[in-house]
């Protein structure tokens, strides 16, 4: 039986290591899974004149320090290779700086290499050609041009692996470490610094072998020099956040009360005909029909265009680029007051959902520091709040609507930062700063196909995740104020004071009395959005619609509350108005959030945090209302 | 050239609030030697990639992610 040399190939992604080892082996191709894996390696036969070789086809790698189970396969072929195994390193002929870090870990860790030179024309074209014999000389080891689809160059590879093979593991110019003095046990100061020595390596061999074209200086550096600066990024950002609310309030606006007057008028109508017909009109199920599913699924499709023209807008500003500098400038501030820059970003995920966001801070080394950064989330401000507030700014501010939701949201980042700084200076003054450095992306235009499928996308998933919470909250709500608590009445005909909705939210009103709001409507929807806050608008027109006749315009829900509002706060209802946005921002987390805290930091963290919310909620309310009024 | 070494030089730059390409620019380095040092240091945690509001978002992992209107967009990502 003839010996076949084991040889890896071993390159970037997407320099064109399949396709030599397409040309290499032909036919002669079998699949196995890596030992102990699930991914699968393509390994063949090489027939040369020099001899056989059996070649594995590793999966595409920029490092060897693994981020995927695809990489791990990459770096342990290479570290537990047999004896004699040599490693082709495919280095893309356009860009050899990316490969040649590959080529200094692949030989650090024992495995002989040559270098296979692929894209030579790509190269040429764009006038960089690379000089595969100066190459070779600069790095010492064997360095071949080949072509895959004229099948140029295959001979002198396999005569280059012979050649490496005998040579060994060897570069000019670096001293490699030991065989297996970094495994195991490398502290991070070694990785680094063997990681400067390699890149020191890189460094010199490309200044030798790839000319640096003379880049000039783009617009992205006044634009950053603009954008980065605290004095003028914040600026900026306030400004676009403004922006950005004034026209989601003002464009859909219309398209919200549209939506609701569509499901309050036409679609209740039709179910209360459709009932009529079936002789099952004007009892309980007509009420539960309308007032509980027909309400929510209306509720759940008026919350529509505001989230596509939101999701929208953040899109472009995410695929821009310039959300990324939003971080900088977000973290460079943080840090400035002491608080952690690596912070800024699970608290920038909680602007879109607490609860991913609380997911988020894993990435923080220190537990304090993910402890610190759970406990701020809950304060910043959520898409689902979002909804509420333009509803709420829509009946209580109609001209400064967009200005309403931008000051909510200022206030959010102002919450964050002036609790962060009490928590550090009381309950969690062991917390070490770490700061956060931030690849910066280049900017871009958004692509229109990615951005429309990313609209689609979260809307949908909004549609289909929140949407049955709130039918089902409205659905539960109803029932509560189906059963009576007094006065004898029956099931399913009982005035709303007499039944158990009206009477629990009865019970909690008065606590709102110092901010304006001591009535049982408003406190029955702030409860009922404890179960996510998309609800609490949902649970408003509920608590009217039960005592309203069924298709009533969705216009005379904005005026009952503000009639009721008018009258709790004495006659200061954009006040209260404001004080109610306060609490929606304020008082209590919702409960996927607060079990995700409990989950994270135990029972009494989250219990806390409840505790602190509900009375900094109360107290800002409050301030919000006897300052409003005074105003 | 600083005295530091490429890797040192290109992590600070990056950093502090610059482009791979443009920290390439002012070190007279090639681009794709910049982008494989940010690459690496994003590897050993010394850097941060920002990736829009939901980076680290797993949805299949957390039963509350079900009501978060972002999730799915990163499963599909």
């Amino acid at each position: 039986m003839t010996t076949e040399r084991p040889v890896l190939i071993i390159g970037n992604p997407n320099v064109g290591k399949s396709t030599l080892f397409n040309t290499l082996t032909g036919a002669r191709q079998h699949t196995v899974n890596a030992p102990g894996t699930t991914v699968e390696l393509v390994k063949g036969t090489w027939v040369t004149p020099h001899g056989r070789f059996e070649v594995t086809d590793l999966p595409g790698t920029y490092s060897l320090i693994a981020r995927s189970p695809d990489e791990c396969v990459v770096d342990d072929a290479i570290a537990g290779a047999a004896p004699g195994t040599v490693g082709i390193v495919v280095v893309d002929a356009t860009s050899p700086s990316r490969s040649l870090y590959l080529l200094a870990q692949v030989v650090e860790e024992g495995c002989p290499a040559v270098v296979a030179l692929t894209m030579n024309d790509l190269a040429e074209a764009h006038h960089h050609r690379v000089d595969a014999s100066a190459l070779s000389a600069t790095i010492g080891v064997p360095v071949v041009e080949v072509d895959t689809r004229r099948r140029h160059g295959t001979d002198a590879l396999a005569e280059a692996v012979l050649e490496a093979a005998a040579a060994g593991p060897a570069l000019k110019g670096l001293a490699l470490k030991a065989k297996g003095s970094g495994d195991g046990g490398e502290s991070l100061d070694d990785t680094l610094t063997r990681t400067e020595r390699l890149f020191e390596w890189v460094r010199e061999a490309a200044a030798a072998i790839e000319a640096v074209p003379r880049t000039r200086r783009t617009l992205s550096d006044p634009i950053d020099r603009l954008l980065l600066a605290p004095w003028t990024g914040i600026p900026i950002f306030l400004a676009v956040a403004w922006a950005l609310f004034e026209v989601a309030t003002r464009v859909t606006a219309p398209l919200v009360h549209g939506v609701m007057a569509f499901f309050s008028g036409p679609v209740s109508s039709g179910g209360s005909w459709l009932l009529e017909r079936v002789g099952a009109d004007g009892g309980w199920l007509e009420g539960l029909l309308v007032d509980g599913v027909i309400l929510g699924v209306g509720t759940v499709a008026s919350f529509i265009p505001i989230l596509a023209l939101i999701f929208a807008a953040l899109g472009v500003l995410e695929a821009s680029g310039y959300m990324a500098r939003v971080a900088v400038v977000a973290d460079r501030v943080m840090s400035s007051m002491g608080l952690d820059g690596r912070a800024v970003l699970p608290l920038m995920v909680g602007f879109g959902c607490n609860v991913p966001a609380l997911a988020a801070t894993r990435v923080m080394p220190d537990a304090r520091q993910r402890l610190l950064t759970g406990l701020l989330i809950p304060f910043t401000s959520c898409s689902a709040r979002l909804t509420v507030y333009i509803v709420l700014a829509e009946m209580f501010f109609p001209d400064h609507a967009g200005t309403a939701v931008f000051l909510l949201h200022v206030l959010s980042v102002v919450l964050v930062v002036a609790v962060g700084l009490l928590l550090r200076g009381t309950v969690l003054r062991d917390v070490r700063r770490e700061p956060l450095a931030m690849i910066m992306p280049a900017y871009q235009w958004p692509l229109p196909g990615v951005l429309t499928r990313s609209i689609l996308t979260r809307v949908w998933d909004f549609v289909r995740g929140a949407g049955p919470i709130i039918v089902a909250a409205l659905v539960a709500l109803w029932l509560a104020a189906a059963v009576p608590v007094r006065g004898g009445h029956a099931i399913g005909d009982v005035p709303v004071e007499d039944s158990l909705y009206g009477a629990g939210a009865r019970g909690i009103a008065p606590v709102l009395e110092p901010m304006g709001l001591g009535d049982w409507h408003l406190a029955a929807s702030l409860v009922s959005g404890l179960a996510a806050k998309e609800v609490t608008v949902a649970a408003l027109a509920q608590s009217y619609a039960v005592e309203a006749p069924t298709g009533s315009p969705p216009t005379a829900l904005v005026e009952r509350v503000r009639e009721t509002v008018t009258e709790t706060s004495g006659g200061h209802p954009a006040a209260a108005g404001f004080a109610f946005m306060v609490l929606v921002l304020v008082y209590a987390p919702c409960l996927a959030t607060a079990a995700e805290q409990r989950r994270l930091f135990g029972w009494r963290w989250a219990g806390g945090a409840l505790a602190m919310h509900l009375v900094l909620g109360w107290l800002l309310a409050t301030l919000a209302f006897q300052v409003g009024r005074l105003l | 050239m600083s005295e530091r070494g490429a890797f040192s030089a290109v992590v600070s730059e990056v950093a502090g609030g610059t482009t791979a390409a443009a920290a390439a620019r002012r070190m007279g380095i090639p681009v794709g030697l910049a982008d494989t040092i940010v690459e690496e240091a994003e590897r050993l945690g010394l850097l941060s990639r920002y990736g829009g509001a939901c980076a680290s978002c797993d949805p299949s992992a957390a039963g509350g992610c079900v009501g978060c209107p972002m999730t799915r967009i990163r499963r599909g990502a």
